[in-house]
């Protein structure tokens, strides 16, 4: 995936904005219907436009390669600071942090999303990259707080365990307990949070693409611009019955992406994990 | 007992009032109003006719010309209107007037079922149905599914199931939305894209595709707590004393798993719930969610924070329900 969206322009066939007239909504080239035969030239055929869906849907790697690299960091920087200030700050950071949690949680974390979404995509900010760095912020301001909690959890029983008070008498500050001590323990609760969250930023966005909320304010005829899978099964999903094909594409690969995140994410549960036993799933 | 209960109220109301404060600074944040938005030609199509006056007598009916605090304490709690009478907010149980359906409150909108139908076809009745219908095939599906695997742990039968539903829960709920209408509405023609719901038969997909991760939770943490309570010391007693596997399972592995089990079904419901609002923008249907997804594209606001409240409320008394049960099960938590 990383080769697709690194080597884009050089791989893909066409130019996934150039409409070519008289070329649309082609099935793909190895698929026969009794209305279209595939044209040889577009592997998997093109859409309303005549645009080839072969090339949207590598540039599309693109989108989905940013949104991963930039909402990834910046959740798990939020979550680690805050998890980890709650855990050794004082009761009123505590207590703050918690109730904070209490209310976030209190709604399904889509609904904040969508207005987060709604708001940043007026702002001159929300242009930036073509509207992707709102579904970055949304990503990053709702799912901190799970990281934060996972975080805040395992450094309470860090803290409770002896040698962090072995290592408070031997003299050792809190800046030197935090770096030393409690990252360490943590850092595979993160790494793991991290892999099965990869998948979760992708979804968002093709959720939102499905949903049909744009990312970007623009009502007239260009507004099919950005290249995304969301945008894909956006399109797809307005050609469902006559060409299922648009949709289709960006659902296997998001299959196939967020299959093996999971995949890579159980098996590096396991091996990063010391106290899991083998018998215990959970 | 009581006093457990009182305290986790006056929390909860403190959480809701909370939530119901974020979500008003985040939607009054969203640039436009309910009948104009900045780039939006939809909707300026749709209000093209209306007038400044009107505007401004719509503005003051809906009270969105206060200043802001005075629109939150107005909602919450109540105001004097502009006809001189005192309207109560959502203190008592008033959700506002909707926006998008004008002449509507809230509460009107979501609970007030079709003329001639029953309280089970209005909005609420439709997600009630759809998350009690899921939660009922989840648990009577979920748990003897863990258990048989438990029982028969490592046999060929307990693999497949786990490897099936590893791969299953990688899929997200709307892909294969997206492939069951595939194959059952493009492909074999079964349902509509457009389905009627009065029908049970489109009612299949939506069920099966909201219960398939709560499900495979489900069996996970009955496998895990079956698996549990047979490393017990006691069980080994049975054992010994001459009781055979199957009659140790019902005797005594059975109803110690089952109590783990229990504490897991609500935030199973839970997982329900949350997912409910996805699966219903998905298929259009016509429950809470969908009405929200309208909502958003409106910005009815009275109505985006009715249905939040709802959800808010849904998930907090059910996370107070299951503390309560936890107290309740489990002597050991009484004191603390």
């Amino acid at each position: 995936m990383t080769l697709l969206a690194l080597f884009a322009p050089l791989i893909s066939p066409y130019d996934p904005q150039e409409m070519r007239v008289g070329l649309s909504s082609y099935p793909p080239a190895w698929y026969d219907t009794n209305t279209k035969d595939g044209h040889p030239d577009h592997f998997l055929g093109t859409d309303l436009y005549g645009r080839d869906i072969l090339s949207r849907a590598i540039h599309g790697a693109r989108s989905a390669m940013f949104l991963v690299l930039t909402a990834i960091p910046l959740t798990v920087l939020i979550g680690i600071v805050v998890g980890i200030a709650a855990g050794v700050g004082n009761k009123t950071v505590e207590m703050i942090f918690l109730r904070l949690t209490d209310v976030v949680s209190a709604v399904p974390s889509f609904m904040f999303a969508v207005i987060i979404v709604l708001i940043v995509r007026a702002t001159p900010t929300g242009e930036v990259f073509g509207g992707l760095i709102s579904l970055t912020l949304a990503f990053a301001l709702v799912s901190w707080v799970s990281l934060a909690r996972l975080v805040y959890t395992a450094v309470l029983q860090v803290r409770a365990q002896e040698f962090m008070e072995a290592s408070h008498s031997l003299g050792a500050g809190m800046w030197h307990q935090v770096f030393r001590h409690i990252l360490p323990h943590v850092s595979h609760l993160i790494v793991v949070w991290v892999i099965n969250n990869i998948p979760a930023v992708i979804l968002l966005e093709a959720l939102f693409g499905y949903i049909g909320i744009q990312i970007l304010q623009v009502t007239d005829g260009s507004s099919f611009q950005d290249i995304s899978w969301g945008g894909l099964i956006l399109s797809g999903r307005t050609q469902l019955n006559w060409n299922p094909f648009i949709l289709l594409v960006p659902t296997v690969c998001i299959l196939v992406i967020s299959m093996s995140f999971s995949i890579l994410g159980e098996y590096l549960n396991e091996r990063l994990n010391p106290q899991l036993e083998s018998s215990q799933v959970i | 007992m009581l006093n457990f209960i009182l305290q986790r109220v006056t929390r909860i109301i403190l959480i809701l009032a909370s939530v119901e404060l974020l979500v008003f600074l985040l939607i009054h944040s969203v640039p436009g109003n309910p009948w104009d938005a900045p780039n939006n030609q939809l909707k300026a199509m749709r209000n093209v006719f209306v007038d400044d006056k009107t505007l401004e007598r719509r503005f003051k009916y809906f009270g969105l010309d206060l200043p802001l605090w005075r629109q939150f304490t107005r909602y919450l709690i109540g105001d004097v209107h502009e006809d001189g009478n005192f309207v109560c907010g959502i203190v008592c149980g008033n959700l506002g007037p909707s926006t998008r359906v004008m002449g509507r409150s809230v509460q009107d909108v979501l609970f007030r079922p079709p003329k001639g139908h029953s309280l089970w076809d209005s909005r609420v009745g439709y997600t009630i149905r759809l998350v009690t219908l899921s939660f009922a095939f989840v648990t009577l599906l979920g748990i003897p599914l863990g258990v048989a695997s438990a029982f028969w742990a490592g046999s060929r039968f307990d693999k497949t199931l786990s490897t099936v539903l590893t791969a299953v829960v990688s899929i997200p709920i709307f892909i294969l939305g997206l492939l069951g209408i595939l194959i059952f509405a493009s492909g074999l023609k079964w349902i509509n894209v457009l389905p009627r719901w009065s029908e049970p038969k489109y009612w299949i997909l939506p069920i099966a595709l909201l219960s398939i991760i709560p499900l495979a939770n489900l069996v996970r943490i009955a496998r895990a707590s079956m698996l549990n309570a047979m490393s017990g010391d006691y069980i080994r007693t049975a054992r010994a004393k001459g009781l055979t596997r199957a009659q140790t399972m019902w005797r005594h592995i059975l109803p110690n798993a089952l109590i783990s089990i229990l504490t897991y079904l609500l935030p199973v419901f839970m997982e329900l719930v949350a997912a409910s609002f996805i699966i219903e923008g998905i298929f259009g249907f016509p429950g809470f969610g969908r009405e929200y997804w309208d909502a958003i594209g409106d910005l009815d606001y009275a109505m985006i924070m009715g249905i939040t409240f709802l959800y808010a409320c849904g998930i907090t008394f059910a996370n107070l329900l299951l503390e309560t049960a936890y107290r309740l099960i489990d002597p050991r938590m009484r004191g603390g």
